[in-house]
């Protein structure tokens, strides 16, 4: 059988060095010097620890560290509180606001406004005339809302349709898109009315204080001044 | 990397005996685990040659293969309180070598340097000659050796990491395809195929050699 010319030549190269005789030593002269530099920074640690005044001041820090995280969960807390409370307030006074009416629908079965009565300050006569302007106001804004529902359900069935059939009536679509428009604006103007007839009847800081939770309101750039 | 080793005078490898490698296995992972540091010297003492051979070749240089030894069996000896009972040492060595020699071509690559010792060839690779040839050789034969030679080797290092591996492993460590497998992370098929492909690449590097 012929050898391969290439194992011919591999086979040349088969002599390496020995190793050095001194291998062992140095791998237990770096072992000691590793082991050396690890107790070190042990011991620098221990060191460190074993003086009281870094032990105090250590659990002086931590016990800082604990009370600042504490103050500001609970400086945290009623603010997202107050703020949550704000969102579903304008759930109930704006058919636009949010994905679905369900909030809306809860919201109408407890007391939405008791909220605004200690978020606010708001004295006994304040509270009683904010609350007769949003019963005044809540028929309209049943009966938009019950229409914003219309058309997203409406907007559900042409995307199905789109998806199914690949097209859709563009007359029903122009038309749905028509009621839509004519529906935000008049959504957009009621909550705008509402809003403001409430802040009328607060003081400045109360004003500032509410429409500062309501954040931006639909085609309202700023509605302080 | 320190320079410090000493590694002067070329001889014949002693080969590892398997069996006895084979059998001492088990009782050195155990004496190992139990931090028995004669048991460290033992394996030392039988790994050091194969070690050192298969590191020579891949660095091409005595110094750096001591160093790049040496630093395995400190890893070995940082890990020992943790290795697996069923920990195979050959794999284990060969595998932590191969890596260390891998990380530091790569280095070399980044950094390359002029050796003073052979100042026409950038990192100071290739050292003198190593193989054979007859005293009473002509001097052209020689010198068609040393070309060789060097053509070789420089064919091994332009080899990828794992096609040289295997390629050293096999041929000159004289391991299984299951114990490379085992040292390169992967099948016995894929020892194979790295075989076959680092072949390939030296046949077409060494194609106006070979037919000699």
């Amino acid at each position: 059988m012929e050898t391969d010319p290439l194992d011919t030549l591999l086979d040349r190269w088969r002599r390496p060095p020995e190793p050095p005789s001194n291998l062992g030593q140095e791998v237990w002269r770096r072992i000691a010097r590793n082991e050396e530099a690890t107790t070190g920074w042990r011991m620098r640690i221990e060191a460190l620890y074993s003086r009281p005044s870094f032990v105090l001041a250590l659990v002086a820090a931590c016990l800082a560290t604990g009370f600042l995280i504490s103050e500001f969960r609970l400086f945290r807390a009623p603010m997202e509180n107050s703020q949550e409370l704000a969102r579903r307030y304008r759930t109930l006074i704006d058919p636009t606001f949010g994905e679905s009416n369900t909030d809306r629908t809860r919201e109408q079965r407890g007391e939405p406004l008791d909220w605004m009565k200690v978020e606010l300050q708001l004295t006994e006569a304040q509270f009683e005339r904010i609350k007769a302007i949003h019963e005044r106001s809540s028929p309209h804004l049943v009966a938009l809302a019950g229409q914003v529902t219309r058309l997203r359900d409406e907007l559900a069935a042409f995307e199905r349709e789109r998806r199914t059939e690949g097209s859709i009536d563009f007359l029903a679509f122009a038309r749905w898109a028509d009621t839509q428009r004519s529906v935000d604006r008049e959504c957009s103007a009621s909550t705008r009315r509402l809003v403001l007839a409430t802040a009328d009847v607060m003081n400045e800081a109360q004003r500032i204080r509410y429409l500062g939770l309501l954040g931006p309101l639909p085609g309202d750039k700023n509605i302080l001044h | 990397m320190p320079q410090s080793l000493q590694c002067p005078i070329p001889a014949s490898p002693l080969p590892v005996q398997a069996e006895v490698v084979e059998d001492s296995n088990d009782r050195w992972v155990t004496s190992l685990r139990e931090g028995d540091d004669r048991a460290f010297d033992s394996i030392i003492a039988t790994w050091q040659k194969p070690l050192f051979a298969f590191a020579w070749r891949y660095v091409q240089n005595s110094a750096e293969a001591c160093d790049l030894v040496a630093e395995t069996f400190v890893r070995l000896h940082r890990k020992r309180l943790s290795l697996r009972a069923d920990t195979r040492l050959s794999a284990w060595l060969f595998t932590t070598l191969a890596n260390l020699c891998h990380n530091h071509h790569r280095w070399k690559k980044r950094h390359p340097t002029v050796s003073l010792d052979n100042p026409g060839r950038s990192g100071g690779r290739v050292e003198t000659d190593a193989l054979p040839h007859a005293e009473e050789e002509p001097p052209t034969t020689h010198m068609e050796r040393e070309e060789d030679a060097t053509a070789l080797k420089q064919a091994i290092d332009q080899l990828p990491h794992d096609l040289k591996t295997a390629l050293l492993l096999h041929h000159y460590e004289k391991l299984s395809y299951r114990e490379i497998a085992g040292v390169v992370g992967c099948s016995e098929r894929g020892v194979e195929t790295r075989l076959y492909r680092a072949r390939q690449r030296l046949r077409t590097a060494l194609s106006g050699r070979l037919g000699n």
